[in-house]
């Protein structure tokens, strides 16, 4: 979440010296932040163009209790953040609400973790490695719990494992707790849609959520496929079945949710996360039902439907790029499987066999995605919307649809080229519009020239003042969008940052941002005058090697190459940060210095975090498989279970 | 294949004139810009190109009246205090223009400035380091310290002496050390003394050339103007004159060893430490037995008076270079991933095939950090060795000896190890005395996490830069 507010008095004041509002930060850090930084960003020349203060705050939760909490926890920190000295707590939230401002690309090493999560987890890695080997001078293995003991015999494996186990628990509880499968999590800048299932979910679920998931997954594709089965024979009556059948699916999703609530953590906001998770089981029923039901309101509304499997391919296309768009990958795959059996079911007067007439209606569906996605990247939801839906009717042929309609079950093969040929008349103009975008870029950037090299040393100590004091650094960048009469340059900028925002939530969750590990959190917002674009990134270790990193990824030349200052690019992903004294320069020079930043783990770095987490993982398995545990460790070994193996076990941490 | 102009580039930038058996280091500050810039003119006879090194074989006439050379480098204030304008300083690159005792630098080295004997403060002007064939010529020099010497506008700072060089160089704690250097493109040494992997463009240790990165390092220039002569300073690229052109930024760092501390270590640990066995000899190819709980058995030896057996598949053994760490020993049971030299040098370490890093991708990343060790150990009071005057030579501070300090030697994260820094070299800048300090050794069937104390101390050091010889001389005019 990130708030503008404009300042009415000079914002330059640094507000770290008000000691109520810290001790309240103070109240206010303790949970649920994982980064909060503020900064100023000044007025440019251009007149349109004012001075911001900005709130950058990560969080876990939504972005409306993140404001409550700010307007009732720390409200003096805020009327000095928006100089406003007597306003009420509602009045402030009144006031956070006004200023909020969505971001335009997010980036998240792991989107999922929270505070807490992160916090037990490392402590669990802690007692792990301290219950294995002091920090002292032994050369040995002295220290490891076995030491000492005599090798074990088959027949006392179950002993040494209730010690194993024993061992395991004891590290495994933190504070007396133990950790839980997965704090429930959802960040406040995208709402996903449907329950967001992250491709890797299955890590930080114990079994019995990973089966409710899976099963809940597996009912909603077969209430689809029977739901339609069902009402192409029954009719309408069928809509309860299938409504009960999704209702089903919820329900196991609910147990999943419910076992991964806060409560083992005693978060005192349980009462609004529970209200929270109500309302999201209640958009996923209604959104499961929707799709059955609406499927076969369709089918009774306009009779028996005929095999065009193109039309389906595009309805599935669509919803599966809507998807992608609101939420993430595998709700993707889910709903996708799921349209894809319920309208299987709607073929069986096709010639091909079931599951010919499934994989035609998927493949047919990866054009109509990709056409849905390249306009959402172009033009934005407009884009995806109106442009995406017109590629979608006529790959789905709607105008031979209303003619098929007319006569029962039989498809005209000849009639399926006319969407044909206006599919491909809609690609060759996508085609040619990107191709058209590229080659005005390209004149614009042959008419640029590289500015030279120079360093403002009073500037770059104002920011270096307050970088490299912990493991961690902020940096908070606003570069001025370059303007062009027909305001190409911003365009581009908006189109680059919704593709990256899409490849950041999609593709790179697991902690890499294009092999890069060393980034926490990044954002990118285009500043309301439109003039200006605004990153804020948290990242391990020094300006420079971070900036390195960016050596040779074409992304962060596609997003910057639009703005004053930054080295000549080529085709807008070529050269640019390659230019690397040029790039570090300008990443300087145009740097604004933080005035108050706060880390919730200051020493991790992303590499730990994940460490962290497939040691709890490691350590979780371990005792969720007694019966396995001696077995595996026989197998390995092929002898009695020794010291030595037991220490390979708990070394593997 | 790039040309470089040797007869202009300072002949410590080629080698480490290892034939000048006798050294000494002198630092000053200038109090009398006009006086020093006259002393440096007259000693510019002796500041011997970079030409003389394919030359092996030089004439005894010649040598006469060459017994010594120079080395002769600048601070940022000590250029201003000569007279260099204002706008020329601003194109030198931040690093420099900020110095190493800068209260954000120290934090990205390790420092604590406030501790160091000198250096320290804005008074740090001038380098000139002094080679001789034998030790009467480095009598004689300025070294004044309590006032200004008023007829070279001198005050001596520091001066250090260095131990007298003998092949193989062997370091206070008893390591032989100087194994391992970049081979600059283009310089005309024999290649065949060089790994292949060791060879690095000369844009990376002098200004005017192509670097690793295909591009030329910034260099500091006058600004453009009509008609000047080129036989004062190079054109660059753009038409400016160009200062730094032939020249080389010099990164000087004055360490005191603890050598009683470090005798306290056993041998196989004081070896895991540096990475190497104290003869040179890699861990990497030589590792001690594999299990260490087993106790040594001294027929297992490959030498009597060193442990370790030779493995092969790392290298071919032949040289003490010719190896890699990847992948025979990507999991650091033979070299300690924290391991000194490890973390200076990676070399492939970094490759990463799920990631599609390949073992070249990984040399070539690795050398874009890399820097050209010029120092010597250096001789205390009562002529005992008690440190190593390091020097190096970079173009790029933040990409080369700052990334080397900052993101592999101080980094506790370093090759995915938790909470250690450099156990030779390094400080944690967050508490630069956390000591003792832990130090993991990777082994099977697990880590042994042992803990040390501190090794080495800074006295001081400082960010010089050592110009070409036409921009030493340009330098030197200033003020006439």
């Amino acid at each position: 979440m990130a708030l503008r507010l404009e300042p009415t008095r000079d914002a330059s004041e640094a507000r770290e010296d008000d000691s109520i509002a810290r001790s309240q930060l103070r109240t206010l850090l303790a949970r649920g932040i994982h980064y909060l930084s503020f900064f100023v960003v000044g007025p440019a020349e251009d007149p349109a163009c004012g001075a911001y203060v900005v709130l950058e705050i990560t969080c876990d939760g939504s972005a409306r209790t993140m404001r409550h909490r700010l307007a009732t926890e720390a409200p003096d920190f805020v009327r000095a953040l928006v100089d406003s000295g007597e306003a009420s707590p509602e009045e402030l939230e009144r006031l956070l609400r006004k200023h909020s401002h969505r971001s335009h690309a997010v980036y998240e090493a792991f989107p999922g973790h929270s505070v807490e999560q992160i916090r037990l987890e490392r402590a669990v890695r802690e007692q792990a490695r301290a219950s294995r080997v002091p920090i002292g001078g032994a050369a040995t293995g002295a220290g490891c719990p076995y030491a000492g003991k005599q090798p074990l015999s088959p027949t006392s494996a179950s002993a040494a494992w209730d010690e194993v186990r024993h061992v395991l628990d004891a590290v495994l509880a933190v504070n007396g707790e133990k950790v839980p499968a997965r704090a429930f999590v959802e960040h406040g800048r995208t709402r996903p849609f449907i329950v967001r299932w992250s491709p890797n979910g299955h890590r930080f679920c114990d079994r019995a959520n990973l089966w409710a998931r899976r099963l809940g997954g597996a009912l909603l594709v077969l209430a689809a496929f029977l739901g339609a089965r069902v009402v192409y024979h029954a009719g309408l009556r069928a809509i309860g079945l299938c409504a009960a059948l999704g209702a089903v699916h919820v329900g196991l999703t609910a147990f999943a949710w419910v076992r991964e609530s806060p409560k083992a953590l005693k978060w005192p906001g349980l009462k609004a996360v529970l209200r929270r998770a109500a309302v999201e089981l209640g958009l996923q029923a209604l959104f499961a039902s929707a799709v059955i039901c609406a499927g076969a309101l369709a089918v009774v509304a306009v009779g028996r439907l005929s095999a065009n499997a193109l039309l389906w391919s595009a309805v599935i296309g669509v919803f599966c790029a809507g998807a992608l768009i609101r939420a993430g990958l595998a709700d993707v795959a889910k709903l996708g499987l799921g349209l894809a059996a319920f309208l299987a079911a709607l073929l069986p007067a096709s010639a091909w066999p079931m599951t010919a007439s499934i994989l035609v209606t998927l493949a047919g569906a990866l054009p109509v995605a990709g056409a849905v996605l390249f306009f959402h990247i172009m033009d934005g939801p407009f884009g995806a919307v109106v442009e995406g839906g017109v590629v979608a009717a006529l790959w789905g042929g709607l105008v031979p649809f209303v003619w098929e309609s007319q006569r029962f079950g039989r498809a005209d093969p000849w009639l399926a080229w006319v969407p044909a040929i206006g599919f491909l008349v809609v690609m060759a103009w996508a085609t040619g519009r990107l191709a058209w975008w590229l080659h005005e870029v390209r004149t614009l950037e042959s008419k640029e020239t590289p500015d030279p090299l120079f360093w403002n040393l009073e500037h770059l100590s104002s920011v270096q003042k307050s970088e490299d004091i912990t493991l961690q650094n902020h940096l908070a960048h606003v570069a001025n969008i370059k303007q062009d009469p027909r305001g190409l340059r911003l365009r581009t900028l908006q189109r680059v940052l919704r593709g990256v925002n899409l490849l950041a939530r999609t593709y790179f969750t697991q902690g890499d941002l294009a092999t890069i590990r060393t980034i926490h959190f990044a954002r990118f917002v285009i500043l309301p005058d439109k003039k200006r674009l605004l990153f804020m990134g948290n990242y391990d270790g020094g300006f420079s090697s971070y900036l390195h990193e960016f050596n040779s990824v074409g992304g962060v030349t596609a997003v910057w190459s639009n703005c004053v200052g930054f080295p000549r690019s080529f085709y807008l992903v070529g050269d640019g940060a390659s230019d690397e004294q040029r790039f570090k320069a300008f990443g300087r020079r145009y740097q604004v210095p933080t005035l108050g930043w706060f880390s919730a783990y200051p020493h991790l770095g992303v590499g730990d975090i994940e460490a962290a987490t497939s040691t709890r993982e490691a350590l979780r398995r371990t005792l969720d498989d007694p019966s396995t545990f001696s077995g595996r460790m026989r197998a390995r070994f092929g002898e009695p279970l020794t010291e030595a193996d037991c220490d390979a076990a708990l070394r593997a941490l | 294949m790039p040309t470089l102009e040797l007869h202009d580039i300072q002949h410590i930038v080629l080698s480490g004139l290892p034939k000048r058996h006798y050294a000494k280091y002198l630092l000053y500050e200038i109090a009398d810009g006009e006086a020093a810039g006259a002393w440096i003119q007259a000693q510019l006879a002796h500041v011997a190109g970079a030409h003389r090194i394919p030359n092996r074989e030089v004439s005894p006439t010649d040598r006469q009246h060459r017994r010594f050379q120079l080395a002769i480098a600048f601070t940022h204030t000590g250029l201003k205090k000569l007279g260099l304008r204002e706008e020329v300083l601003q194109t030198f690159v931040p690093e420099f223009r900020q110095g190493m005792a800068d209260a954000h630098r120290a934090r990205v080295l390790g420092d604590r400035p406030a501790e160091w004997e000198w250096g320290a403060d804005d008074r740090l002007d001038l380098f000139c380091g002094i080679y001789a064939d034998d030790d009467d010529e480095l009598a004689g020099w300025p070294t004044r310290a309590d006032g200004p010497d008023p007829e070279t506008g001198l005050r001596c700072i520091t001066q250090v002496h260095a131990q007298r060089y003998k092949d193989p160089l062997i370091e206070p704690f008893g390591f032989r050390d100087g194994i391992s250097q970049p081979y600059i493109e283009g310089s005309g040494k024999d290649p065949m003394r060089f790994e292949k992997r060791d060879r690095v463009q000369p844009g990376e240790f002098i200004l005017g050339y192509e670097n690793e990165l295909k591009l030329l390092p910034a260099s500091p220039h006058l600004p453009k103007g009509p008609g000047w002569d080129r036989a004062i300073l190079p054109l660059s690229a753009d038409g400016a004159p160009d200062l730094g052109r032939n020249g080389s930024f010099l990164v000087v760092r004055h360490f005191r060893q603890h050598v009683e501390e470090f005798q306290k270590l056993d041998e196989h640990i004081a070896a895991q430490i540096v990475g190497r066995w104290r003869s040179g000899r890699p861990l990497v190819s030589f590792p001690p037995t594999v299990d260490t709980h087993k106790p040594r058995n001294g027929a297992r030896h490959h030498t009597p008076d060193e442990p370790g057996e030779p493995v092969h598949d790392a290298g071919n053994g032949r040289g003490y270079n010719d190896f890699t760490f990847y992948p025979h020993d990507a999991a650091g049971l033979r070299c300690p991933l924290g391991a000194h030299i490890r973390r200076a040098n990676p070399r492939d370490a970094l490759a990463n095939p799920k990631e599609g890093i390949s073992e070249e991708d990984a040399i070539k990343l690795a050398n874009q950090h890399r820097i050209l060790r010029r120092g010597r150990p250096y001789l205390g009071k009562d002529g005992v060795p008690e440190g190593i005057f390091f020097m190096c030579l970079n173009t790029n501070f933040d990409r080369q000896f700052e990334f080397i300090q900052q993101t592999w030697i101080n980094n506790p994260k370093f090759s995915g190890l938790t909470d250690e820094v450099d156990p030779l070299v390094g400080s944690s800048r967050f508490d630069p005395y956390r000591h003792p300090m832990p130090f993991t050794r990777q082994g099977c069937p697990q880590n042994v996490e042992t803990s040390l104390s501190k090794y080495v101390s800074l006295r001081g050091g400082g960010y010089f830069f050592l110009p070409g010889l036409k921009a030493l001389r340009y330098i030197a005019n200033l003020s006439a």
